[in-house]
């Protein structure tokens, strides 16, 4: 229950507005929160086609056997968001395993660029360390940097932004470019299976995405004006909004 | 002289010239040459990233604008009104257009510069297209559309609500290469299609075909794709020059294989051609587009190769400039060098006469004639030398004769001193010591008396011949005298190596060093064995060996001396065998000079060194002991009965002796000692013999 899961939802509720998408129900947890039995319960009620799970970090443990526990079939796949292959290690891969997540990169990415990374990584920290897409992120922002650096030829800092915009790269999450509006990188969307701890890809975007912060069915406006009000009520510790989720 | 670099002088100029005067102008030509390069490949480096960023961001803009255009015309209500109105037409399968719409869609593809223009619903019909060409009304779900950039842009458009643009690519219904661009369609609560839009390539593209002339004729910028198949496939075509050369676009170190593969950098490369280009690449994703600009490194550096040239000339023309000025050095300095040379070899190898031709006003022409000038004076000096060394020649064949001359009187002499030493040597007893009185020489008569050799007697030390007999008090009176610095001379009692003694009378001096210091002793000795053996028989008495009545006389006589200078005093103990006649008549004479022997010899082991024993007439024995009393003389006598009385004699057996004991007073003479001896001798004799009397003092 913060600003990004409730931004989404507005962003998920506009376009099932604008699609045959039906949002059945939803639910907001607090961080930390260990117990879903009720949630679950009236998701289950509802039949949903898909779940969407936007739920941070060990809640996902309890979430996803929790959901077992009703729905032992699996009849219901969920989305995650927000579950790498470091919080996919924590759970039984008999309470997640057939549900999907969606990255910009997967440990399981079968590329040269990716193996030589792996193993390179694995040397290091140990067999069992995965690269995660944070970590990746994190490691291509900073070759990125170190390009940006080396091509500006002094390290001043206007003259390094310059040099980073329109840069591109052949990555092991595919080619990535600066972009020179706003320094976002343009890059590939996947989804992933779960399956045995890891992400099987079963679908990627086939263009290179552009970093859009603002979906391009509503107007800038609308999106910042959504942005302000949630910022608002989050300071106001959600009085406003007393209804949690659809369910209550 | 065997080194490989062995030159003339004429040679060895010419070479360190050229080395002088190329060398510094080579490398300062190669380090300008090197830094040229470096610099136009600098400055083409930053004019090369320049013209890519501005192509770059220039189909970004145009991208950009196609986007902001289309979406703009996505949120018409022209368009969402034609969509619909054409969906509902095509669902009805009723052929008849709205002239209405078909104008304003019409218009906007003739406005805009756009190609072509389609109107896709939900269902992926073209409801609408402004061409009409082939794919108007099919169905871009169906297979054999799904693989066109149109049937992909709209499924991606609809999968991620976004405007997406596709690659260029060959689009048949075209005929033609094409991009699109598609846009969902909203109404006001609902998803209606997607508009697409077809592009000509030089809508957006047309910024690529501008020259960088500036860069040069082989400066060019290009772009490529990647193909369906994953191969580089051209979009912008190449410059008419290169076109039908051997393209290879899949290298992949080639500049475009990089660009169109998402990498972005700058280098020397080969590009298509194979030929090394300076190229900088970069990517357009938007697009999936990879440009290139490069220009030819053989026409960057051109100006670089001229100055490369001309250095190439200048060097030459320098190099030949130095050749001909020193082949006019060497007309005046060399050449006159070499004849001097010559000239001077010639003098060194004895012709004297020899004399250098050479006629130049400078250094070396002045050197000659004073060379010619120096071999004159030369000659003249070596005649006059010459007639000196005649006239010594002579002098010295005189002297010569008159020195072998006196060389034969010297060695004669030598000869004869030669002798002498032989002589010294053979008869002459010398030896020498160092001061602590080790032999260090000895003559060979020295050898011959003692029966050691040289080698024996060297580093010995000289009491090596010394007789025990030789009292220590001689040898030390002689080295006080000798050690003082003195010449000491006295007679010696030495022994052979075989035992025997002989007798010499030695003249010992000592040898000073130019300080004054004693350095050694050198003795010079004479035989006097013999005289001594003669005299010792004129003092001895035959049978007993101890002294006889001259040899006790005379000790007399040097004892009253000795009494009278230092007031000392002397005793004498007359013995006599009893009996004696009785062992003569009994046993023969024989046993009875045994029996004084033996009594002698008990005599000799019975008193002191310096007593002095004698036979003093028959069978009676007379002792002298100086500095001796009449009470110690007493004892003396007692100890010498007693000796005698434990005897046992070979023959006779027991046998004892009596004894007389006086003492020498003032005013006595010889006699009037021997006399009371004689007296208390008598009266031990009277008193039954075997025992000791002292003199009657009172009866003097």
């Amino acid at each position: 229950n913060y600003i990004y899961p409730r931004m989404v939802h507005i962003y998920i509720d506009e376009i099932s507005k604008l699609t045959s998408l039906n949002v059945v129900g939803f639910d907001f947890k607090p961080l930390g929160c260990k117990d879903f039995k009720d949630t679950i319960k009236d998701i289950y009620k509802q039949k949903p086609d898909a779940i969407i799970n936007l739920i941070n970090g060990t809640s996902n443990g309890y979430f996803f056997e929790q959901l077992y526990e009703i729905d032992k079939g699996k009849k219901i796949p969920v989305f995650s968001t927000s579950l790498d292959e470091n919080g996919i290690s924590n759970i039984d891969s008999k309470y997640i395993d057939g549900h999907y997540g969606a990255w910009n990169y997967f440990n399981s990415l079968n590329n040269e660029k990716n193996k030589k990374l792996k193993e390179l990584v694995k040397k290091r920290y140990g067999e069992d360390f995965k690269i995660t897409d944070a970590g990746y992120e994190t490691y291509l922002a900073f070759e990125l940097y170190i390009r940006a650096l080396l091509e500006s030829k002094d390290n001043d800092m206007r003259s390094i932004k310059k040099s980073i915009k329109m840069d591109s790269l052949d990555t092991a999450m595919g080619i990535v470019y600066v972009d020179m509006k706003n320094n976002h990188i343009h890059k590939n969307i996947k989804i992933g299976k779960i399956k045995d701890g890891d992400y099987s890809i079963v679908w990627s975007s086939k263009i290179i995405n552009e970093p859009n912060p603002y979906p391009e069915f509503k107007t800038k406006d609308f999106w910042i004006g959504k942005e302000l009000e949630l910022k608002k009520e989050f300071l106001n510790g959600w009085q406003s909004d007393k209804a949690y989720g659809s369910f209550r | 002289m065997s080194r490989w670099y062995t030159l003339h002088i004429k040679n060895e100029i010419l070479f360190w010239f050229f080395i002088l005067a190329l060398v510094p102008l080579f490398f300062l030509s190669y380090i300008n040459y090197e830094y040229q390069v470096q610099k136009y490949k600098e400055s083409s480096e930053s004019y090369l990233k320049l013209v890519l960023n501005n192509k770059l961001i220039s189909i970004q803009n145009n991208i950009d604008a196609f986007k902001k255009d289309i979406v703009l015309l996505s949120q018409k209500n022209d368009i969402k009104g034609a969509i619909k109105f054409y969906d509902e037409k095509f669902k009805a399968l009723d052929g008849i257009e709205n002239s209405n719409y078909k104008e304003i869609l019409d218009g906007l593809v003739l406005k805009n510069g756009i190609y072509d223009l389609f109107l896709i619903n939900t269902n992926g019909d073209i409801v609408y297209s402004v061409k009409k060409e082939s794919d108007y009304h099919t169905n871009l779900n169906n297979r054999v559309y799904a693989h066109t950039n149109l049937a992909k842009m709209f499924q991606n458009s609809l999968t991620l609500l976004e405007t997406v643009f596709s690659d260029f690519e060959f689009y048949a219904p075209s005929n033609d290469e094409a991009a699109f661009i598609a846009t969902p369609i909203y109404s006001k609560d609902m998803l209606l299609g997607v508009l697409a839009l077809q592009i000509d390539k030089k809508n957006i593209l047309n910024i690529l075909d501008d020259h960088i002339y500036e860069l040069g004729k082989s400066a060019q910028i290009y772009a490529a794709r990647l193909d369906n198949n994953k191969e580089v496939s051209l979009v912008t075509s190449l410059k008419t020059e290169f076109k039908n050369s051997n393209i290879t676009l899949n290298d992949q170190n080639s500049p475009i294989y990089k660009a169109v593969h998402g990498q972005r950098g700058i280098g020397v490369l080969h590009d298509y051609r194979g030929i090394e280009v300076l190229a900088t690449w970069g990517y357009v994703p938007t697009l999936r587009l990879g440009i290139v600009a490069k220009v030819d490194m053989d026409e960057l550096l051109l100006p670089a190769y001229q100055l490369r040239f001309y250095s190439i000339v200048i060097l030459f023309f320098v190099g030949l400039g130095i050749v001909v000025a020193i082949l006019v050095a060497i007309k005046h300095i060399v050449e006159p060098i070499e004849k001097l040379t010559i000239g001077v070899k010639n003098f060194t190898k004895g012709n004297i006469k020899s004399k250098v031709e050479v006629d130049v006003d400078n250094e070396i022409g002045e050197l000659s004639k004073n060379f010619n000038e120096m071999a004159k004076s030369l000659k003249l000096s070596q005649d006059t030398i010459q007639n000196y060394a005649n006239e010594l020649e002579e002098k010295v064949k005189i002297r010569t004769y008159e020195l072998e001359n006196a060389k034969k009187g010297i060695e004669i002499s030598n000869m004869e001193m030669q002798k002498y030493l032989e002589v010294i040597n053979r008869y002459v007893i010398t030896s020498s010591t160092d001061k602590k009185g080790v032999i260090t020489k000895v003559s060979q008569a020295f050898c011959d008396i003692t029966g050691y050799t040289k080698e024996e007697l060297i580093g010995k030390r000289h009491n090596i011949i010394r007789h025990p007999d030789m009292s220590a008090d001689v040898y030390k009176e002689m080295w006080g005298t000798i050690s003082s610095g003195k010449i000491w001379s006295g007679e010696i009692k030495n022994q052979k190596k075989d035992g025997n003694y002989y007798w010499v009378r030695s003249t010992i001096s000592p040898v000073f060093d130019e300080n004054g210091k004693i350095v050694e002793y050198t003795s010079i000795r004479e035989d006097i064995t013999d005289k001594k053996i003669i005299e010792e028989l004129s003092i001895t008495d035959q049978l007993t060996k101890l002294y006889n009545r001259v040899k006790l006389e005379e000790v007399f006589h040097k004892e009253m001396q000795r009494v009278k200078r230092y007031a000392t005093q002397f005793s004498v103990i007359i013995l006599d065998i009893d009996h004696f006649k009785h062992v003569n008549d009994n046993y023969g004479h024989d046993v009875g000079d045994d029996t004084l022997k033996d009594v002698a010899k008990i005599l000799k082991e019975s008193v002191r060194e310096t007593d002095v024993i004698g036979r003093w007439g028959g069978e009676e024995f007379l002792v002298i002991a100086t500095q001796t009393t009449l009470d110690e003389m007493l004892i003396v006598a007692e100890k010498i009965r007693k000796n005698i009385e434990s005897h046992t004699f070979k023959v006779i057996g027991k046998k004892t002796a009596s004894f007389g004991v006086s003492t020498f007073r003032d005013n006595d003479t010889q006699e009037s000692v021997i006399k009371r001896a004689d007296k208390a001798l008598y009266e031990a004799k009277r008193n039954g013999r075997n025992r000791v009397v002292s003199e009657d003092v009172n009866g003097v």
